[in-house]
Order: structure tokens, then sequence, then C-alpha cells
């Protein structure tokens, strides 16, 4: 019995199973078995991460309709390159530097502004208090330009730490602390209104 | 700094009460799509993009057509309209000159 184990960052450690000596005599099925396990891996990897993924594409996006699409080129893609993804490093940290980069593509070849929900018909299930801060939270992020927008939503909905960030997007540290601290400013005085 | 993660804290709750989880289906898709190893589903601009390379791509050629078309075509031999031969007669500031047009036969013989 083989056993495999990955860094998942904050998420723990991902460890596979698998029985990988039994086709050691015949090399073409090694190939084709070690293809899936590679397969399987990624799976089994994915799988934790996938949910804060799908999340941060979609409000890096404003909640654009083109998140499906820009979500699925980011696994297909990961899935393509895994074979290019080193175990010592963090997986989580890996598929959402391909994910900044499926963003940073679709805000340079998006011809037209794509279709977006309207953040007051999300958080028509909240109360009223917390629906406006919600709502205020998500406009001035609306408001960001693409790149920022992003250091917010790995920040503070991926829960990256600033290393982490610097290492996904490739800003300087100074830059994102900057940009976080501008962030904090304008929302500390608007939450500060609602909260009364 | 307290403040700083306090207030941290606050925009994440708010910020992660909003959350969708993947819509159905779309995982499967994914997976049939990496299995099967088909290509990527095109998006609805990158056809566009597709469609509007083939305006430079078509200039580039007609440009290129345009500019290398008088290297390859075949020249034509230049056609002598006039053989002029001139003397100059100095000390008796005299000047002779011969004019040769295509219908005067240089070499004719009777």
């Amino acid at each position: 019995m083989k056993t495999e184990s990955y860094d998942l960052g904050k998420s723990g450690f991902f460890i596979f199973l698998g029985e990988k000596e039994q086709s050691r005599h015949r090399p073409e099925m090694k190939v084709r078995e070690e293809a899936g396990v590679s397969q399987a891996i990624f799976w089994g990897l994915i799988e934790p991460v996938k949910f804060r993924l799908y999340n941060f594409v979609l409000k890096s996006l404003n909640f654009s309709t083109d998140a499906d699409d820009v979500y699925q080129e980011t696994v297909l893609h990961a899935f393509q390159y895994f074979a290019s993804f080193r175990k010592d490093k963090d997986f989580r940290a890996w598929i959402f530097s391909i994910a900044h980069n499926e963003i940073k593509s679709h805000f340079r070849k998006s011809l037209k502004q794509t279709a977006t929900h309207s953040i007051d018909a999300l958080t028509a299930s909240q109360d009223d208090s917390t629906g406006a801060l919600v709502r205020e939270v998500f406009r001035f992020a609306a408001q960001l330009r693409p790149k920022e927008r992003e250091v917010f939503f790995l920040y503070y909905e991926s829960g990256f730490s600033i290393p982490e960030i610097e290492e996904i997007t490739g800003l300087k540290e100074g830059y994102i602390k900057l940009l976080l601290s501008q962030a904090r400013n304008r929302l500390k005085e608007a939450l500060g209104v609602h909260h009364g | 700094m307290d403040e700083d993660k306090i207030l941290d804290k606050e925009i994440s709750r708010l910020v992660r009460s909003l959350e969708k989880g993947v819509p159905p289906g779309l995982d499967e898709q994914i997976a049939l799509e990496a299995s099967t190893g088909k290509p990527h589903r095109r998006r609805f601009f990158r056809k566009w993009q597709l469609a509007l390379a083939v305006v430079p791509g078509g200039a580039a050629l007609f440009l290129a057509f345009f500019f290398l078309w008088p290297a390859f075509r075949k020249q034509e031999e230049p056609q002598i309209a006039e053989i002029r031969t001139q003397f100059e007669l100095v000390d008796k500031n005299i000047t002779i000159i011969f004019f040769q047009k295509p219908d005067f036969k240089l070499f004719e013989e009777d």
C-alpha cells in the first residue's frame, strides 16, 4: 500500500491511500494507473477548497453570470497542469493563483459588461440590519478595481494571510497592506454608521 | 491594532454571510470535460475575438501580397524609345546630333 500526503494549507492534509505496487511489472499499465491515481489525488485535493474557490471567483467578478465559466476554466486548467504542482507547496494557494490568472484574463478579454446578480436580491433573505451592512460591504467592493477587489476577497472571504496573497497575486506586501488599510478606513465609517 | 482585528473579523463575517454553493451539475460537467479531454467551453466573447482576429490577419496578408507582388512579377524588357548620338566639333563650334527612332532601322540592309 502506497500512501501520499498533500499539504492543503489551512484546510489540513489530504492523504491518498492507493495501490501502485501491483502494476510494477507492466509499464504501460503503470502509466495508465498513475494517471488515474493523479486524477484521484486532484479531485481529492480540490473537494475541500472548491466552495471557497467558487465564492472567491463569484465575488471577485461582482456576482457576474460569467463566474461559473471562470470557475470551470480554473478547475480545468488546474487539472491540466496538476503534474507541475509541487507536493511541498500549498495546494490551496496554488489553485487560487490559477483563479487569479483566470479572473485577470477575464477582465482583460471581456469586451462588454456582463450581467450581474443584484446585491439587493441576494441579501433579501437576511434581516434588515445585517442585510444593510452586507450591502454596504459589497457596494464598497464593487467600486474597487478588479485587482483590489481580488485582494479584498482573498483576505476577507478566502482567509489568506498577506504573505499568501503576495504569493497568489504577485503584488507587493506594502501595496496589499495599503489596500486593506484603505478598505478598513472606508468600511469603518460605513459600518460605524450602521452600528449607530 | 486590536481595533483592526475586530473590524477585520466583522468585515469577514459580513463578506461570508453571503455565499453560494457550486451550482449543481457544474462539478459533474467539469469532471466530464476533464476526463474526456474535450476543449473548454468557449465563451461568447472569445468567439468574437477569434472572428475579429481574422480582420488584422487578412489585412496583413493583403499588405504582404501588395508589397511582394512586384518582386515576383516577371519584369518586362525595357523598350528603347530613342537613341541619341552627339558629336561636337569644338573648333568649329558645331554640334551634330543623330536621333534614332523605333521606325529607323539601324542595321537594315537593302
